[in-house]
């Protein structure tokens, strides 16, 4: 009986393994990666483009928030997500010291941050849309966020680290 | 001869109805698209409100602004800030709401600047101000008036707005 409990505890942990892995190589190739949460020390992004969602634009899913980026370079990184199967929720968790990303769609229920600074900051028409905030420069710091959907050109994770927690 | 004058009128109601089909959004007062901005306090070391007549708006512009208790509605996404300091500040704003006292203390008055005009303005400051009602904004409060001068409790409509901007306590949601 103990044997088996090992068996299945292995066999649980590669499944979600697979997800995490088969996620994150998603993040890396620029595929979509739905509902999770993000959180990060600091973030220094470059080209920001915010704006909120419309119905053409996110699939029927209309009050979200979007998030472009150009460029970040994202200190302390996690992703975290849980899921429940078989009656046990786990804890799936992937975290990178340092990441620096490329082209960043994040689309967003809330967004938060102890600081945030910006420069060149402007509020109002700007390219296709009637309403966006934009800004030349962004620095956000003790960032957390409700992702429902992220796109990244390219990443590089430096010292990432997957792991699994029982809740 | 009748058939003349009664021709010239169908004429000028045929003429009459065109321009309201062509021109239906002058007609309408077609407007800009806006944002809400509300800010629980402010504290500058030089403004300046100045009303466009033109454009039926008012243009406000600092080098530096401190705000407190910020929050942004703009299409639909709220931003809201602790904290926000503010450089190269710029907004163009269609209504403007707020209380100006003194110390931050005392109450002054109650100004509401609609599109260039005043609608309600500052009683004995005013003149020095250019904040007068039934006149168009035009005030550059500058030391030692903004020292003695906050505006508290302000309600902007904004068309746009463009800063330098450092804020604590972020939250942006739906």
């Amino acid at each position: 009986m103990e044997g088996f409990g090992k068996i299945a505890g292995v066999g649980l942990a590669s499944i979600f393994g697979i997800v995490v892995m088969t996620s994150m190589a998603g993040v890396s190739l620029g595929m979509p990666v739905s509902d999770f949460q993000f959180s990060a020390d600091g973030i220094q992004g470059r080209g920001l483009n915010l704006y909120a969602g419309t119905i053409s634009e996110n699939s029927g899913e209309l009050g979200k928030i979007f998030i472009e980026l150009d460029g970040a370079d994202i200190a302390e990184m996690c992703i975290s997500k849980e899921m429940s199967i078989g009656g046990l929720t786990v804890r799936a968790i992937v975290k990178g010291s340092s990441a620096e990303a490329m082209s960043v769609l994040m689309k967003c229920e809330n967004f938060m941050a102890t600081t945030m600074a910006a420069e060149n900051l402007g509020m109002g028409p700007s390219g296709d849309k009637e309403f966006a905030t934009t800004a030349d420069v962004l620095n956000v710091k003790n960032v957390r966020a409700w992702v429902s959907h992220m796109n990244v050109g390219s990443i590089d994770l430096n010292d990432l680290v997957i792991k699994l927690e029982i809740v | 001869m009748r058939f003349h004058q009664g021709f010239k009128l169908a004429f000028l109601v045929f003429l009459s109805l065109f321009a309201l089909i062509i021109f239906p959004v002058p007609l309408l007062g077609g407007s800009e698209p806006t944002f809400q901005i509300w800010a629980n306090s402010s504290s500058t070391d030089q403004i300046n409100i100045v009303g466009d007549v033109n454009e039926n708006i008012t243009l406000v512009t600092t080098p530096s602004i401190h705000l407190e208790g910020v929050t942004i509605l703009i299409d639909n996404v709220c931003l809201c800030l602790d904290d926000v300091d503010l450089e190269n500040f710029y907004m163009c704003v269609e209504y403007l709401e707020t209380d100006i006292e003194i110390f931050g203390v005392i109450p002054l008055a109650h100004l509401v600047i609609n599109g260039s005009h005043v609608d309600e303005g500052i009683p004995l400051l005013g003149a020095i101000l250019g904040l007068q009602t039934c006149h168009t904004a035009d005030a550059h409060l500058g030391p030692p008036l903004t020292s003695l001068i906050r505006m508290n409790n302000m309600y902007v409509v904004a068309r746009e707005l463009s800063c330098k901007l450092e804020a604590e306590n972020v939250v942006i949601r739906v």
